[in-house]
């Protein structure tokens, strides 16, 4: 099921892609420029990684760069509850960043009263969703101007056809596989850089905290109604696979003592047999000796 | 004039032809039934937990031609059938083609009762107690060790740790120098911060994993393998191809915790192999103590294990018989391309005939 999501997703961006070029054209003056036309429509698609536009469901033009993004926020889901989705409009995001500071201060107000440590805990995820958040809306931003970066280079390589003399685009396909290349070559650029690798950091790590309080929290909660928690089932595997190893060294051990009591047994046997067979020969030898009589006796009967 | 030279009904026409072959290609898949991937007869020589030791069935009757019994050493990231895909992609099969004897370890899917499973385990608990029940079955003192990818990179520590065990090493797309300025993955793991990680998930979920390798060539494997993809379904031994891939790639098991964070810390941040950093179980992991033959088997256009990363071992290593082999192509198509059938499991035959 999830390939034929993937195929028709793909398919979905690829008609958009196509649609907006077919639709430039044939809106176009007889008379109009090609590269006009072909310009405009470019800068549609670029139009579409415009921030509330990136996060707009609808918008498949665009749909190129937000698959890495929905598939992180697949992933998100798999690893979760928690995992949080982007903001659905510009406006809401723009005020995350304005009352992070405030919200962030009031949030951090001491716990007083009885429920103090469950009113802490409960601060402490929000401050730690408003971090995700946060690193997330960075991490889907950095996405947004790397596609208009691909736009850009698109129309970079399209200018270079011509003064390189290359065969002509005629089909929207050889457009769509050229703006494959072009956004690699962008992503590929901007991803092992310094800032990418942090922001690729902070979208990880500050998941990991959100559930990692989670975690204690339902912990909690379990330990509340007297149910086994994560932890303790932790500390039981913990115990299980040292027991386990120590077994597996004994057993080691036992085989290699076994082996070498095998390899002594067999030359004890070696050496019993060795020993009977010179006993035997000597034996042999002392019979030869008794049977032969003595020369140089003389019998006085 | 512009190069580019669209006409509105030509650019019609190619998006409903594509629907109608995406169309047809979605009923076929549909009627497909299940796809079957590891082709060569088997049999199970030795179980332990989840892990389980194979030994492939020659094709012909005459079988191996080489005395020594190689062990085929796969990642804990995906599945080892990717060895064995299908009847004319089957690495395995080239081996047995090529006269060795073929045992291969399948690690099993790990679950949180594995969580604490760490590297010392995996390397001198498992995959020595499968050495030596390989050793005891042919009365050896010493086998061939083939380690592929984060094996071979396991196969390295574990011929340094017991270089008496192992006869000829074979390493293939191996990373050894984990901070090669190409290399993607290394660099975006120095900033995740893996103790919260393991502590917070347990086990590493499998999908983590595959979107990480996704993201690092996310518009050609998320996007236009799919539009490429429609253009051969038609064809019922293509789409089964297609399929088969898919099913490897998403087939992802999660990661036992401990020792996914210990390959981070120890491989990935502190680049531990080439800089004397590891012990696993007490035993320090020093290259130079692989003083038996070695062939390394890269990928000139790998983008998982940039080159680089894997000819670092050539300095590192102690053996005075290293032999290098470059694959004109990628990570995957090391395994599976009708060119790597070709080359490489006949050179891996040749070089072991020459040592055996």
């Amino acid at each position: 099921m999830d390939l034929f999501q993937r195929l028709l997703s793909q398919g979905n961006s690829f008609f958009a892609f196509g649609d907006t070029f077919a639709h430039a054209f044939e809106a176009a003056k007889p008379d109009a420029d090609a590269s006009e036309i072909l310009n405009g429509a470019l800068e549609i698609i670029k139009q579409s990684f415009e921030p509330e536009k990136m996060r707009d469901a609808a918008n498949t033009v665009g749909g190129l760069w937000t698959f890495p993004l929905e598939s992180w926020q697949r992933t998100a889901n798999l690893l979760g509850d928690s995992a949080i989705k982007p903001l659905p409009n510009a406006s809401l995001s723009d005020a995350l960043g304005v009352f992070q500071q405030p919200l962030e201060r009031v949030l951090s107000t001491p716990g007083l009263g009885y429920n103090r440590e469950s009113q802490e805990q409960l601060q402490q995820y929000a401050k730690l969703k408003l971090h995700y958040q946060k690193a997330s809306q960075a991490y889907s931003a950095a996405f947004a101007d790397m596609g208009k970066r691909s736009i850009e280079r698109l129309q970079d390589h399209i200018k270079q056809r011509t003064t390189k003399g290359e065969s002509l685009i005629t089909s929207a396909r050889q457009l769509y596989d050229l703006w494959i290349d072009s956004s690699e070559e962008v992503y590929g650029e901007f991803v092992i850089g310094e800032e990418f690798v942090q922001l690729h950091g902070k979208l990880t790590n500050t998941l990991m905290a959100l559930k990692q309080h989670e975690g204690r929290m339902l912990d909690d909660y379990l330990e509340f109604l007297n149910l086994p928690s994560r932890g303790e089932i932790d500390t039981l595997h913990r115990r299980f696979r040292d027991s386990r190893r120590e077994t597996k060294t004994l057993q080691a051990q036992l085989n290699a003592v076994v082996e070498r009591f095998k390899a002594l047994q067999k030359a004890l046997r070696r050496m019993e047999k060795q020993n009977k067979s010179e006993k035997a020969k000597k034996s042999r030898k002392n019979a030869g000796r008794k049977a032969k009589p003595k020369s140089g006796r003389k019998s006085h009967s | 004039m512009s190069p580019v030279q669209l006409r509105p009904d030509r650019v019609t026409q190619e998006m409903l032809n594509y629907a109608r072959k995406l169309g047809d290609g979605l009923a076929k898949l549909s009627k497909m039934g299940p796809i079957e991937a590891g082709v060569t007869p088997k049999q199970l020589v030795y179980q332990e937990d989840k892990l389980s030791l194979y030994r492939y069935r020659s094709p012909t009757k005459s079988g191996s031609r080489n005395p020594i019994p190689v062990i085929i050493v796969y990642a804990l990231v995906n599945r080892p059938y990717m060895a064995d895909l299908q009847e004319n992609r089957s690495m395995v099969r080239g081996l047995l083609g090529a006269g060795l004897d073929v045992y291969l370890i399948d690690w099993g899917y790990p679950d949180r009762a594995d969580r604490f499973l760490t590297l010392d385990d995996y390397i001198n608990g498992y995959l020595d107690r499968c050495v030596d029940v390989v050793r005891h079955r042919h009365d050896l003192n010493a086998i061939n060790l083939l380690g592929i990818c984060q094996g071979g990179a396991f196969s390295l520590c574990y011929a340094a740790m017991h270089p008496k065990k192992i006869k000829n090493l074979i390493t293939m797309v191996t990373p050894v120098d984990f901070r090669t300025d190409d290399n993607l993955l290394s660099r975006w793991v120095q900033e995740i911060d893996v103790d919260l990680a393991v502590d917070t998930l347990g086990n590493i979920p499998g999908e983590l994993l595959n979107w990480t390798f996704l993201t690092l060539k996310p518009f050609r494997l998320m996007s236009q393998k799919y539009i490429d993809t429609v253009d051969v379904l038609d064809d019922e031994k293509a789409a089964k191809n297609f399929m088969r891939m898919e099913k490897w790639i998403f087939d992802s098991p999660d990661q036992a915790g401990e020792a996914f964070r210990e390959f981070v810390k120890f491989f990935f941040q502190q680049n531990g192999l080439v800089r004397d950093l590891i012990n696993l179980g007490g035993r320090d992991v020093r290259l130079r103590n692989i003083k038996m033959p070695v062939l390394n088997i890269y990928a000139k256009q790998d983008h998982l294990v940039p080159p680089a990363a894997s000819t670092a071992l050539r300095r590192l290593v102690g053996s005075r018989d290293y032999s290098e082999l470059e694959f004109a192509g990628g990570h995957i198509g090391i395994y599976v391309s009708g060119k790597a059938q070709q080359q490489v499991p006949p050179s891996i035959g040749d070089w072991l005939d020459r040592r055996s």
